[in-house]
């Protein structure tokens, strides 16, 4: 994670260095996102000691699912050119029943038809999702979308992405019908793919 | 006879949603211009027609979800509510493409919901509601509102053979929520 933010500081100031611009303030953008997320499919692989019958226990699956969670955040950001926008996302997400996170993450736009104008826009992201109690959840977003352009400093977007999530969770035993003992987890991974659409305001 | 036998089939609670979405799609549209759009927030979310009148009045009209205990996962289905706001204008400014007011409204909502103390069981609540909200109505049609609402009122919900009524408190206590709504204005 400190690597990936160092890289993307060093590329940013080598976009600053490089872009037109009016001035820094007029380049500096704040906004509100939400909205929801379709979980449609999750790959998982756990292996682990099961005390009640004295073996490892491997499992690996990929499985269909359709369960519907929210996310809400705040960014902020800066035009690094007249069709790029490098913006650091916080929020509060729900990944899967009962797993809701803070997500920090770094987003890049790119608008084709220029930052504040109608048209076409891409974005990519990347960042951890934090949690009080677990270890972080990694999480990487990508999508396209439509920006209605309000004002000079304003717009609304609309968004649609694929979301991939990758988290470490607890592993329910369903013949003794409780969650297995993090100390007999050799290995508990997670992938959820989602589908996000969501509504942003920037200004 | 028709309308009879329809509300026959019917389960209660779509017979409530029948007859608030009834009341919703049948008001009059205001001189003034009117905009329809949706609304966004942590209490629910739904749809909102605004009635603009030519005396700067604003009346909107919002139809929603109540997504008590239903984000976190603990209910499925969500309740329903109407709110009917009438906006006043306290102050405001325009700039090139946009014009900014800050509104204030008294206004009523009932809807068929769940509550902080109900046990998960739903009842009929009417309210008294305070709003305010900060609009901003762009050139191209375009109308985003930002605002707070509380709602005081009561809860009435079945108890056995008899109806017990008590405060409303999901009105106060999820007062600081705030709502978006964003809508198209059509003339």
């Amino acid at each position: 994670m400190k690597k990936r933010l160092l890289i993307t500081v060093a590329a940013l100031c080598c976009c600053l260095s490089a872009s037109a611009g009016n001035g820094l303030f007029s380049r500096l953008h704040a906004g509100l996102e939400w909205g929801g997320s379709f979980t449609v499919l999750n790959h998982y692989h756990y292996n682990y000691l099961d005390d009640a019958v004295g073996f490892r226990i491997n499992e690996e699956a990929v499985r269909g699912m359709f369960n519907l969670n929210g996310y809400f955040a705040g960014y902020a950001g800066m035009d690094v050119a007249k069709e790029l926008n490098l913006s650091l996302l916080l929020g509060y997400e729900s990944i899967y029943d009962g797993r809701e996170v803070m997500p920090l993450s770094i987003r890049l736009n790119w608008y084709p038809s220029g930052c504040h104008s109608d048209g076409l826009l891409f974005f990519a992201d990347t960042g951890s999702g934090i949690r009080k109690s677990d270890s972080m959840v990694k999480r990487a977003q990508i999508g396209t979308g439509y920006r209605l352009s309000l004002s000079d400093y304003s717009s609304l977007d609309l968004r649609l992405g694929i979301r991939i999530c990758h988290d470490n969770p607890d592993v329910w035993d369903p013949v003794e019908e409780e969650y297995i003992s993090r100390r007999n987890i050799l290995r508990n991974d997670a992938h959820y793919f989602a589908l996000n659409f969501g509504l942003v305001i920037e200004f | 006879m028709l309308t009879s036998c329809i509300a026959e089939t019917m389960k209660p609670n779509l017979k409530i949603i029948a007859a608030l979405s009834v009341m919703f799609f049948c008001l009059p549209a205001a001189g003034g211009g009117f905009s329809v759009g949706t609304y966004n927030s942590l209490k629910g979310f739904g749809i909102c027609m605004n009635a603009n009148t030519e005396s700067g009045i604003r009346n909107s009209y919002t139809l929603y979800a109540d997504t008590f205990d239903v984000l976190n996962g603990k209910y499925n289905t969500p309740g329903i509510k109407a709110v009917f706001l009438h906006y006043n204008r306290l102050a405001g400014f325009s700039t090139e493409k946009a014009r900014i007011d800050l509104l204030l409204a008294p206004g009523a909502t009932v809807g068929y919901v769940r509550d902080y103390n109900s046990g998960g069981h739903y009842g009929i609540c009417s309210c008294v509601d305070f709003s305010t909200c900060c609009l901003a109505s762009f050139d191209r049609g375009i109308e985003i509102e930002f605002g707070f609402d509380i709602e005081l009122g009561v809860l009435g919900r079945r108890l056995g053979d008899g109806i017990e009524l008590g405060l409303y408190r999901n009105g106060v206590s999820r007062g600081y929520f705030p709502h978006v709504k964003i809508s198209y204005r059509f003339r």
